[in-house]
Order: structure tokens, then sequence, then C-alpha cells
């Protein structure tokens, strides 16, 4: 451990005498994490998306899409387009009148099997047009059509804010109802529900490929032993990765695509291990020492990876060179009534999400890479768990009990706002979620 | 039957002293046997010979299905451990120390051991938790000579309790090993 030698004999001081207490005291914010009371919220740009010209049905369908997606980036404040200024020549004045910063207007006309998107963005206050674009997507009946007009809202946020929306996006996860497990995808907004695989056989711990065209997951075999498959989503063909040890799990790709990290059972512990991607082979452990290390999660740079374990007696945060080539240091603080699980490193690079308990319950929290130590509380009701970032490094998608019903939310780091994902009924568990990379961008519609 | 001369009661008794001392265990409650009665009637005595050899051997039967009965059920039960915990507990040696002389006895068993644990805490973590507690208990017997190679390891984390919902009862049922015979569960015995 690279924590200094006298801050490791009082951490372990500390947890030594946290064990020996009768009962964990979970009741209080744990020492070290932050819990913000109300957030105030950022002046945000109010803008509108101005109804897509062009054939009804379709036009209607487009522009649903990219208003929700401009709600969705919880970046703005979407107010609806009044009647009157509904369609015909840009009226800045009125705009301005009702406060618009941005205003997005667009024609669609067909376009071989498909159509033909022009969207321009409207500097309001200044009275003029500020970006425009083409862009071709499929025709409402093809399989990714909505997710095509994701993109160009995504771009859309992108010349509103400098940097790109999620939108283009979707989560993996596993639907437990009592026994049956199934592994799902839905798109980002909740639409576009999908099971792509179900039956006896028990999933865990999902998680996409870096070019959104695989997702590694455990499975439990009839054997009872749960092993690592990969399976390819455009033709549903898996292979198996690692099956010898009682638990392979929890698998990480590597961001260069070439190594799969995972949790493997071994002698009396369970360790990181690494295979090969590239050459189908090598097991190679990454991490070492007593306890459980779970769930590992690569930073951008694939330098190095997060993840969690018991090695102290209680579940921590913990960072490490993704090779193994050195020791993990502690990301979480140490405190006598607090465990944490289930890291995720933003793509952004400084943040860690995870859960942790808080009075009484397990709550989202974020940790800054460079300030171990330190945590800051984003949920504050009900129970949390099973973090995992959107692309845009603001949105997270988590296991939670919202307004009584338990289900996937999306949290936004920023404003705080929480929306539903996918809810069920009470018998159901929506567990294990993984937010996709983007799957598609602007710049491969670009049209002319 | 309703004449029971003292002939009769002795040798009942006798039946039952002699069986007490082949046995370290209650004998199944003795069938009485049947009286030769000085009849003016003629004695079937091929025929009760043939049944008195097939009720010993009803008896012989039932007394084997008994004590197979208590192997299954000592080999079965179950052990169970403290939060995030995976060492054997005091109070659950004797659970454990119970199985040991019926492994010895019964050389062709093969045991399942399944790791359980309760709701809280990750999905992750309480499979990794699992194959500890599993673990724990296979090193525990192997302790005592039996081969670590009788013993299959399942983890099963959070997802079979045995009892639902967020109570510590609850929990602590759920935090278990649990025992299975998958092989070498015919003709079961206590010693050899």
């Amino acid at each position: 451990m690279k924590v200094k030698p006298f801050r490791a004999l009082a951490a372990l001081a500390l947890l030594v005498v946290a064990q020996s207490a009768a009962a964990q005291d979970t009741t209080r914010v744990p020492t070290g994490v932050e819990l913000r009371g109300t957030y105030s919220v950022l002046k945000r740009p109010i803008i509108s998306v101005r109804p897509i010209a062009g054939t009804a049905e379709v036009a209607e369908a487009v522009t649903a899409i990219l208003q929700r997606d401009m709600e969705y980036s919880d970046r703005f404040e979407v107010v609806a387009t009044p009647s009157s200024l509904a369609s015909g020549p840009v009226d800045y004045r009125q705009w301005n009148s009702l406060n618009l910063v941005y205003l997005i207007t667009g024609e669609l006309s067909q376009s071989g099997n498909g159509y033909r998107l022009s969207l321009t963005l409207h500097d309001v206050p200044f009275g003029t047009a500020k970006q425009t674009a083409a862009f071709n997507i499929p025709a409402p009946s093809a399989s990714d059509f909505r997710m095509a007009v994701h993109a160009v809202a995504d771009e859309a946020v992108r010349w509103m804010t400098g940097k790109p929306g999620s939108a283009a996006s979707r989560v993996a996860f596993v639907r437990r109802r009592d026994s049956r497990h199934e592994l799902v995808i839905a798109d980002s907004d909740g639409e576009n529900v999908r099971t792509i695989a179900s039956g006896s056989d028990k999933f865990y711990t999902p998680t996409w490929s870096p070019d959104g065209r695989k997702i590694a997951y455990g499975t439990r075999l009839p054997s009872g032993r749960v092993a690592v498959v990969e399976r390819d989503l455009a033709s549903g063909s898996t292979r198996t990765i690692s099956d010898r040890s009682v638990i392979s799990y929890a698998p990480a790709y590597s961001p260069d695509g070439r190594r799969l990290l995972f949790s493997y059972a071994i002698g009396n512990g369970t360790e990181i291990y690494q295979y090969d991607l590239q050459r189908n082979c090598c097991m190679q452990r990454i991490t070492k020492g007593p306890g459980a290390d779970v769930g590992p999660s690569f930073s951008p740079d694939g330098a190095r990876i997060a993840f969690h374990s018991d090695r102290l007696g209680r579940n921590h945060i913990w960072i490490a060179p993704s090779d193994g080539s050195g020791d993990a240091t502690l990301l979480t603080p140490i405190s006598q009534s607090a465990e944490f699980h289930s890291p995720d490193w933003s793509p952004t690079g400084s943040e860690v999400v995870f859960y942790g308990q808080s009075r009484g319950g397990y709550q989202i929290m974020v940790a800054n890479v460079s300030r171990p130590g330190n945590a800051e509380q984003l949920t504050n009701s009900g129970s949390n768990e099973s973090p995992s970032w959107a692309p845009d490094g603001q949105h997270i998608v988590y296991d939670g009990v919202g307004s009584g019903r338990r289900g996937l939310y999306v949290i936004d780091k920023e404003t705080r706002r929480i929306r539903p994902l996918i809810t069920g009924s009470s018998a159901e568990r929506f567990e294990m979620a993984d937010w996709s990379p983007l799957l598609m961008t602007a710049t491969q519609l670009q049209a002319n | 039957m309703t004449r029971k001369p003292v002939s009769t009661v002795f040798m009942l008794t006798a039946a039952v002293a002699l069986s007490a001392c082949s046995r370290k265990t209650e004998p199944p409650a003795p069938t009485p046997e049947p009286v030769q009665q000085p009849t003016a009637t003629r004695p079937d005595t091929a025929g009760q010979g043939a049944r008195a050899a097939a009720e010993a051997a009803e008896r012989e039967r039932a007394a084997r299905e008994a004590e197979a009965a208590e192997v299954r059920a000592a080999l079965a039960e179950m052990v169970f451990f403290d939060y995030d915990q995976s060492s054997i507990r005091s109070d659950q040696q004797d659970v454990l120390n119970r199985k040991v002389p019926l492994l010895r006895a019964n050389p062709a068993i093969r045991l399942r051991i399944e790791g359980h644990a309760d709701e809280r805490g990750s999905v992750e973590y309480n499979l990794a938790l699992s194959v500890r507690r599993a673990n724990a208990i296979r090193d525990y017997l192997s302790g005592f000579g039996i081969d670590a190679n009788r013993f299959d390891i399942v983890a099963m984390g959070e997802e079979r309790p045995l009892e639902a919902g967020a109570s510590e009862d609850a929990y602590a049922r759920n935090r278990r090993g649990e025992f299975h015979i998958t092989a070498g569960g015919d003709n079961l015995t206590k010693a050899r």
C-alpha cells in the first residue's frame, strides 16, 4: 500500500476497533463523505426545439426525440414552442422576449430509403443562425432510427455546450424476477427494451466493449460455476472467456479493447486477473494479497483500475496500476461506519462513482481520484446501488428506489435531477446496470 | 397376541439388550417374536421360519434406512456465519465435527458445499464472500484428514435466501453453508 505507514497503522487500528464492536453503526453519514443539502441549480440557457418541418409523422417523431434528449441532457431549460412561432422564418425578436438563448430548427426530406435531416442552431440574442448541418437518418421502421436521431441530438448539445450529449447510447442490465434472470438492453431514454439472453441461466455484471459491439458478463453454468462469457450483439454468438474457477465475473474491457480484466476465485481469495483478448489466452494475475478484489473499472487512459476489496476487513475502493505493476492505494475514507462497493471510473478521468453505507441505507457517492479520503454523496433517500457513468461523465444510472418504485434511475451529477429509466413491479429487480459508450455519432451520419 | 408368558418377556428383553450392545444408538422397537405354543393343531414350522426370516430382514432394512437417514441429516446440517465473515464460528464447529466420522465411514461420498450470503452489500462481493465461506468449510473438514478433493465448491451469493425479508434474523439464516451429497449416497452407515 502507498498509504503512509503511520496512516496505515491508524487506519488498521480504527478498523480493528470498528470490527470488534458488536454491530456496525451505519446510521450516520460516514466521516469523509460530504452531503450537500439542496443543490442550487446553475443558471442554464433557455432553449427550444421548434417542430421539425417535413413529412408529418416522421417529423413529429424526430421532434419528440430531439426535445426529450435536450431535457434529459440536464444542460438546458427547455421550453415548448408557442404555436405562433412554430413555423416560418425565425422571429428572433419574439424568441428574445421569451429570454431564449438558443433555438433549434430543422427540416426533414426524403432521401433514398431514409431521410435527410438538416438542423440549424440559432443564437437568439445575436439574432442569427450560428451553425447548420445535414444528416442522413434511416426511416422510422429501421432498427437504428431512434439511435440516429439521438446522435443528431448529441451533436446539437455539443454545438451549444462544447461537449456532446449521451443520448446515442444504451444501458445493459440484469432483470431479476424471483429466480429468473434476464440480460436486458434499453436505449438511454428507456425505449427499445430488449432481452438479449434469458432462461434458467443466471447473469451477472454485464459490461460493454469499447466499440459497443460486444457485452461480457458472468453467467452461472449447470455445474454451478460462474463463468465470464462474451456475446457479440449483432450475431448473438457467445464465447467463453473463463470457466475454470468457482467464480469468474465482474469483467471490464481495457479502453483499447485488448484486455479483459475480471474477478477470479483462486485459492482462498478472489483476485483480479487479465485475459488477453487479442491472443485469446494468457491469464495474468493483476491484484494480490488477502481479501476479495472485485469489480475492476478502467481509467479512460487504460493505465489504472478502480476496484473494491475487503483486504482491510471492510469493503473499500482501491486504485491500482492496471497491469499489476504496483501497489494499490485507498480511495475511500476510512470510517468506522461504512463500506463501499462497485466503483465505476468516469469517462472524464478524474472521478470514480461507487456506492456506500450512509444513514442506514446505501447511497451513490463520487470521489475525486486526486483527493483520496473524501467523497460526495449524490443520493439521499431510499437505497441506491450499482452506479455506472454515461459517456458524458455527468449522468449516472443506478439501481434505486425513486418515488417508491424500485428500478433503474438516472441522476445528473451537476443538477441532482433524477429521472426513472426503467421501473417494474415490486417483484422485479433491475441490477448491475452498465452504460455503453456512444454507439453512434453525428459524423457517421453527416450528409452534404 | 393375548398371552404373554414370562418366557416371552425374557426373550424380548434379551433381544433388546443384545441389540443395544451391538449398536451405539437407540435400537428400533423390536417386534415381538412369534411364540411356539403347544396346541392341539399341527405347528407350521417351515412357514413360521420363513416369516421369521422375512421379518428379521425387514427389521434390518428398516434399521439400515434409519441409520442412513441419520447420516444424511447430519451431513446436510447447515452452518451459519457472522456478517462479512467467513471464519467458522465456535458455536458451529460441532455441526462440522459431526460430519467428519460420517465422511470417514462412507469414503465414496462427494459433497457439494454451497456458500451463501445475506442480501446486504453488492452481488459481486457476496459471490466472493460465498466462495470464501465454502472454502473455509472445506479447509476445516480437510483439517481432519478428509481429502479436500471430495468437496465441490459452489458460490451462491445472495440469490437463494432461506428466509426472505430484511430482518436481522432473516439475514442470519441466509449467511450459511449448505451441503449436498452428489455421489456415494447409497448405503450410508455411521461406523466402519
